[in-house]
């Protein structure tokens, strides 16, 4: 039941782990790519 | 060790002369912890909010429901009743009937649902768990109901009260025109014995009755009902169930899982969490641009000791790669510690509820 005193529901999984370092490398890598690319050239 | 991710690793970990690179790289691993927190405790909240609205689901739907695909009603004969009952991996079913209805007590009034369930529904749902004022049906009490907690606040209605029976009305099934309103509905008077309370929603929309009643008051045969609702004993199997169901009883009866039930309810709760990653990571790229600002200051302020690896044999490709490495190190780094405080706070908030 809802009430006032219910907590904050959160819930631990292994899919969003999974997410959250996934997103971080690729970003991380792709973030590093673009960097050395376009900075080093010059 | 590899020549680029040893001097990577160097770079990363040591103190730059230039007090102003240290802070900046330090702000950008700054970034990329919060950022990975924020991600990890949107996702767990998700999560969990997710878990609570699908356990609210499955207390109120049953995993498989049949009902007439033409037609509200239709006969509960032997032949359907030998074919769930033979059907493996059906834990239990239920018959049920389902109306709208019109409801009276005190003149205030309510439109909402009458649901007419048998003695088998507390085996295939369990809301009767969520009867928290009086008790659940009783076949002792004929005409005792069970009222959602909405329905009780809209109508002012307690629980026993024995002076004013709540007055429950339905259109009289027929053609043609109501020439007097006044019998053109079917009335009972019922007795609320119970209220219950799961979500806002569901607590406006439902009352229960018993089976027998809800025959009574649509004027309905002994075996005409609405709806059969099934819990199997595996979720894992219930689409060979469905399967099996569908090839027995024919075309003439729609068979829907919970999913089916509240298809808008999931995909709105999909697309709230598509949502929250994509704003989330969105923050995360602008933590990564930080993390390329302090790379770049890092190259302009390594520029000597660069030619110094040059000179020493190190070629172009592997300073470039020393500095792709420093920075996928600096956000691995601060995957690694955002991740672990998120789980830990995860792990807090699930043990100790401190928010």
């Amino acid at each position: 039941m809802i009430t006032q005193h219910l907590a904050y529901p959160v819930e631990l999984t292994f899919l969003n782990i999974t997410t959250v370092i996934i997103t971080i490398l690729v970003l991380g890598f792709l973030a590093q790519k673009l960097q050395v690319v376009e900075f080093l050239k010059s | 060790m590899n020549f680029p991710f040893y001097i990577a690793k160097r770079y990363l970990f040591s103190k730059s002369s230039n007090n102003t690179i240290n802070i900046i790289t330090s702000i950008a691993t700054f970034g990329v912890i919060i950022g990975t927190l924020a991600l990890f405790i949107v996702l767990s909240g998700f999560s969990g909010l997710r878990a609570i609205n699908l356990g609210f689901l499955s207390t109120a739907d049953p995993d498989i429901k049949i009902t007439s695909a033409k037609g509200k009603s239709f006969l509960f004969n032997n032949d359907i009743k030998t074919i769930i009952t033979n059907q493996e991996g059906i834990a239990s079913y239920s018959k049920i009937i389902e109306e709208r209805a019109f409801f009276e007590f005190h003149k205030k009034t309510h439109i909402a649902y009458i649901k007419g369930v048998d003695t088998n529904y507390t085996f295939v749902n369990s809301i009767d768990t969520t009867v928290y004022i009086g008790t659940w049906l009783d076949t002792k009490i004929p005409y005792g109901v069970i009222i959602g907690n909405g329905i009780s606040n809209t109508l002012s209605v307690g629980v026993f009260d024995f002076l004013e029976p709540l007055k429950i009305y339905v259109p009289k099934p027929g053609k043609g025109y109501i020439t007097n309103p006044k019998k053109a509905f079917s009335k009972i008077d019922t007795q609320p014995i119970g209220i219950f309370a799961l979500s806002g929603d569901l607590d406006k929309k439902y009352t229960f009755v018993s089976l027998k009643l809800a025959q009574e008051l649509l004027s309905y045969s002994e075996n005409q009902i609405s709806a059969i609702e099934i819990k199997v004993t595996n979720l894992k199997q219930r689409s060979q169930i469905i399967t099996a169901l569908k090839n027995n009883l024919g075309d003439t009866f729609t068979i829907e899982t919970r999913e089916q039930l509240n298809t808008v309810f999931y995909k709105m709760l999909n697309t709230e969490n598509l949502m929250s990653y994509l704003i989330f990571t969105l923050i995360l790229i602008i933590a990564l641009f930080n993390v390329i600002g302090a790379i770049i200051m890092m190259i302009l302020d390594k520029r000597d000791n660069l030619k110094t690896l040059y000179n020493i044999g190190a070629s172009i490709k592997e300073i470039k790669r020393v500095f792709i490495l420093q920075g996928f190190l600096l956000s691995v780094f601060g995957l690694i510690i955002g991740l672990s405080v998120g789980i830990i706070l995860v792990l807090l908030q699930q043990k100790y509820s401190c928010l």
